[in-house]
């Protein structure tokens, strides 16, 4: 009776734990993926990769979207702040970031753009890394980070087909790399 | 039965057990927190970084890298406004008007959630790429089989049956629709027919 009532203890103990553990695990598991599939495509972090339109052969992401061009730039601030930079247009534009646990912890787009002192409307974020020290750099958009490693999206809206190579120039000025001040 | 083999089988069991039960408890979870409006399904913590473990879990798995709710309202539907599954054997009629948004669009998936391959390479539909009336309203047929007029693949024409969700992308969403996110006008997707 007692080695029955342990080993039903044993197993609902052993249900919690692989219960909780596939939960928590599984962002850090996709997430890790998402690195290894860009490191093989880069080579490294810290660099832009231009993906071409989504289309019914895309496998990197679930659920893209078409009407989209992205450029995802998988990142890691050990050696030192990325900085982003890219052009805007009349149509929608974003970057946005998101910590290794998934979190989309920033988004910025083309609206909330700030002037620059040249008057140009520009993206120029630079991401430190969590306690890291803001550097002081002129019009630029600081964000702190959460974790270390995450990544980076930009996103920009085909908004018709006549706007395609619009869209596609944007989108291949758009880029990330680690800071040298 | 020596105890040692009893409670490895237990520990296997539960390991199991504990596993399986993932998709079930997370959707269970994740249910609580939706919110609906007609066929249209969302919930406030996509990509949120106070999201709970259940919701970033559904997120890592069915929608990678989406964008916090302050930038982009996401509304799925895996059924038509009868609650009927959507699958590529019917055809459906999906009707809508103005949506209070900078920008929206609405992509079809498999069920394994990538574009549907199909010859026309028909992935989605935007307000730049329908007829729309001049009260702004729209009708598309969604269907395996191209037809003439606005219209959304759902598979090829000698696809088998299989079930499909749509997702409508609302970019930069204005206050009337996160003020009403359960009653604001979104469109309605009606079965017509079955092969």
């Amino acid at each position: 009776m007692k080695k029955g009532i342990l080993a039903l203890i044993i197993m609902l103990a052993a249900a919690v734990i692989s219960h909780f553990s596939v939960v928590t695990l599984t962002p850090d598991w996709i997430m890790s993926r998402v690195f290894a599939g860009y490191e093989q495509t880069t080579g490294v972090l810290n660099q832009p990769v231009h993906a071409p339109r989504p289309d019914a052969t895309s496998r990197k992401v679930v659920r893209p979207s078409p009407d989209l061009v992205y450029t995802m730039c998988a990142y890691d601030l050990t050696k030192g702040p990325l900085v982003l930079t890219g052009p805007s247009e009349d149509f929608y534009v974003s970057v946005s970031a998101f910590s290794d646990r998934t979190d989309n912890f920033f988004v910025m787009n083309d609206t909330e753009l700030v002037p620059k002192v040249d008057g140009s409307r520009k993206f120029f974020v630079i991401l430190i890394a969590p306690e890291a020290k803001q550097p002081e750099v002129a019009d630029a958009h600081m964000v702190q980070s959460p974790t270390t490693r995450g990544v980076v999206l930009f996103r920009t809206l085909i908004e018709s087909e006549d706007k395609l190579a619009a869209a596609l120039e944007i989108q291949s000025q758009q880029n990330c790399a680690t800071w040298s001040g | 039965v020596k105890p040692w083999f009893t409670y490895l089988l237990a520990i296997i069991l539960g390991l199991v057990i504990g596993t399986i039960t993932v998709p079930q408890i997370a959707g269970f979870v994740v249910a609580k927190q939706t919110i609906e409006n007609g066929p249209w399904q969302t919930f406030d913590k996509i990509g949120a970084t106070d999201a709970d473990m259940y919701v970033r879990f559904v997120i890592s798995v069915r929608g990678l890298f989406g964008l916090a709710k302050k930038e982009t309202i996401y509304f799925n539907a895996e059924t038509d406004s009868d609650g009927l599954s959507l699958t590529s054997n019917c055809t459906y009629n999906l009707t809508g008007g103005p949506m209070a948004t900078r920008w929206w669009s609405i992509t079809a998936y498999g069920p394994d959630h990538y574009l549907i391959p199909n010859p026309e390479k028909s992935y989605a539909i935007s307000e730049n790429n329908l007829d729309i009336d001049d009260a702004g309203r729209f009708t598309v047929m969604l269907s395996r089989q191209q037809s003439g007029g606005n219209w959304l693949a759902t598979g090829a024409p000698n696809d088998g049956e299989q079930a499909f969700a749509l997702t409508l992308r609302l970019y930069n969403p204005t206050a009337e629709i996160y003020s009403n996110m359960t009653g604001v006008d979104l469109p309605q997707i009606k079965r017509e027919h079955c092969a």
